[in-house]
């Protein structure tokens, strides 16, 4: 109990650097560059074509849609595997900060995770232009992307924690969340439909995953709800959710019982 | 040079400001020293641990403002730092050895020493003696893993130069930056912000990106930022004055009348003698973790300074430590 309230304290206190430090570290990556913010818009999109010309065209494997299909996807995806891919290394990346001051570990991550929701919010303002060019209307179920996003940034986070937790000490953990991440890739059916493709030749293996892995079954509910006009299993909603405040509870007991060693270590 | 023992028991502030020189005006203790007899109030617990007596057989070490009482700023409790090494390994290396590699190293071993505010503690000691990790441990950037270090409920800052700076932003937003990681409040820092920019003295830049700065700018920024921006305890690794030499006196200054104003709390880590000698009034000698001595800064640094022998010449002769005592300046950001 402690702890958690030590965690809300403490981010209540550090807010405000959450959200200039966030700021400015978007700022920092397309500070170089000519179309700086395009950047931003510009990225997800390209990634977008690649693989809707890659699977469309030259597989020939089209779902309704697909590049929106393939962006709402993206959008969370991409949410995900940065924030836990930069979640490993992250103690070591900010060792100039956490060596001179003290700084509660968890404010690295929600800086972070602050980077990646401003790129998430304009990849879904994309999607909704993409939408109104496609014609697609939605109904009232497009609110079930609201606890689908919920889902996804508490998953995240419970993530997270662990991850820069273990990569303090072991330094090879980048690779193999690296290659994790690619598996997961396709385990989440980012480029087809796991229900319908996998499903065909292997109905187990796609109900597990579409209902097991989070990140499936929340881009496959937010596809239903935005583009399919379809409602998500209420249950599973509330089992996400648990698992991941679950989650994000162990992290934080993980994180603030052993953040004071993690400067001796790097 | 030296100050002989027997006329110093304990410096007053005006003792101290008439004591510090400027690094250009050479090395030297200060004479003139007033004699004064406090109360001291030691907790038992520490008193055993402490081995260094006066005359009397008293505990030394305590700065007693005029009139004043002592209200202790930090006290730390046989604090113990180990560096329980769970070293960052591969996974190659850690096949067969459990997952972490442990090893241990004791840094501090049992350090018991009571501060007042207002107090100069400089800590002294050969390399690998666990100054740093001790002033590191005050600043709470990790914890003891035995022990107790309490800071009275006083704020605490390590002065390191450029916390969180980052290249791609104005001077103006690194302020900002910096000045949250130290603790401080939007309000607190908008409030010193003007103050800082005087300071630092690098016009338009401030509205610059930090990447263009020259590395001296950058100091005189970074330096502006650490001490316009004053926590009640304030703690100093090798860090005294940064730039080019007029920059270097006035940061000197800022330094002197910062310390001299008894309001703060210090602890200073510096090899050079003559600048501990300058600025603090008691010294604690620390050599493989274990306080030596810890006492009125002359009496200790003579017997420091008897101890190590032609070590002792390793000292920076202007007074402060300058240049070859930069600190990391560490611009970076990924």
């Amino acid at each position: 109990m402690k702890t958690l309230k030590r965690f809300f304290t403490d981010l209540k206190k550090y807010f405000f650097y959450i959200r200039i430090s966030a700021g400015s570290a978007l700022k920092s990556e397309v500070a170089d560059s000519y179309l700086n913010w395009i950047w931003l818009v510009l990225d997800p999109l390209c990634m977008m074509f690649v693989y809707a010309f890659v699977f469309g065209v030259i597989f020939e494997k089209k779902e309704q849609y697909f590049p929106l299909f393939i962006f709402v996807g993206l959008t969370q995806w991409n949410f995900f595997s940065t924030c836990v891919k930069k979640s490993v290394k992250m103690v070591k990346r900010n060792r100039s900060i956490v060596s001179k001051v003290y700084l509660p570990k968890v404010i690295l991550l929600f800086t972070e995770m602050g980077v990646n929701s401003f790129k998430m919010l304009m990849s879904f303002l994309v999607v909704f232009v993409m939408m109104a060019v496609y014609g697609v209307v939605p109904s009232f179920k497009i609110l079930y992307v609201i606890p689908m996003v919920l889902i996804v940034y508490l998953f995240t986070f419970g993530v997270m924690c662990i991850c820069m937790h273990f990569g303090v000490y072991i330094s090879d953990l980048g690779n193999v969340i690296e290659i994790l991440m690619k598996l997961l890739f396709y385990g989440t059916g980012i480029v087809f439909d796991i229900r319908t493709r996998m499903g065909k030749h292997y109905p187990e293996l796609a109900t597990l995953l579409s209902k097991g892995n989070p990140m499936a079954y929340t881009i496959i509910s937010s596809r239903d709800a935005m583009l399919y006009n379809t409602s998500p299993e209420i249950k599973w909603i509330f089992i996400w959710l648990g698992i991941s405040l679950v989650l994000d509870v162990l992290g934080i007991f993980l994180i603030y019982k052993n953040e004071n060693s993690y400067v001796k270590a790097i | 040079m030296k100050n002989s023992n027997e006329e110093i028991k304990e410096k007053t502030a005006e003792t101290v400001l008439t004591d510090m020189q400027d690094p250009e005006e050479g090395a030297g203790g200060g004479a003139g020293v007033k004699k004064k007899k406090k109360k001291r109030r030691f907790g038992k617990n520490l008193l055993k641990k402490m081995k260094i007596k006066d005359e009397s057989g008293k505990l030394r070490g305590k700065y007693i403002p005029e009139g004043g009482e002592f209200i202790p700023a930090v006290t730390l409790d046989d604090v113990h730092i180990t560096y329980n090494t769970m070293q960052a390994v591969s996974i190659k290396g850690s096949i067969g050895r459990g997952l972490m590699h442990r090893s241990k190293y004791e840094a501090v071993k049992g350090v018991s020493v009571e501060v007042a505010r207002g107090q100069i503690v400089g800590i002294t000691g050969t390399n690998g003696a666990g100054k740093s990790t001790l002033l590191r441990a005050i600043a709470g950037i990790f914890s003891p893993d035995k022990g107790d270090i309490d800071l009275h409920g006083n704020t605490v800052s390590l002065l390191a130069i450029g916390v969180g700076f980052q290249k791609d932003l104005t001077g103006r937003e690194n302020i900002l930056l910096s000045g949250l990681l130290l603790g401080f409040s939007k309000q607190q820092i908008e409030e010193k912000t003007d103050e800082i920019i005087e300071f630092a003295g690098i016009g338009d830049f401030i509205d610059r990106p930090v990447s263009t700065y020259s590395s001296g700018m950058y100091s005189k920024l970074a330096f502006a930022v650490t001490t316009t921006l004053e926590t009640d305890i304030m703690l100093i690794d090798e860090v005294l004055a940064v730039g080019d030499r007029k920059f270097r006196r006035k940061s000197f200054r800022r330094m002197k009348n910062l310390i001299s104003n008894r309001e703060h709390t210090f602890f200073i880590v510096s090899h050079s003698e003559d600048s501990l000698r300058n600025l603090c009034d008691t010294v604690l000698w620390l050599e493989n973790g274990k306080v030596v001595m810890y006492g009125p800064a002359n009496e200790v640094l003579d017997a420091y300074e008897k101890n190590t022998g032609d070590n002792a010449s390793d000292g920076t002769e202007d007074g402060v430590a300058a240049g070859d005592d930069l600190p990391d300046v560490d611009s970076s950001t990924e």
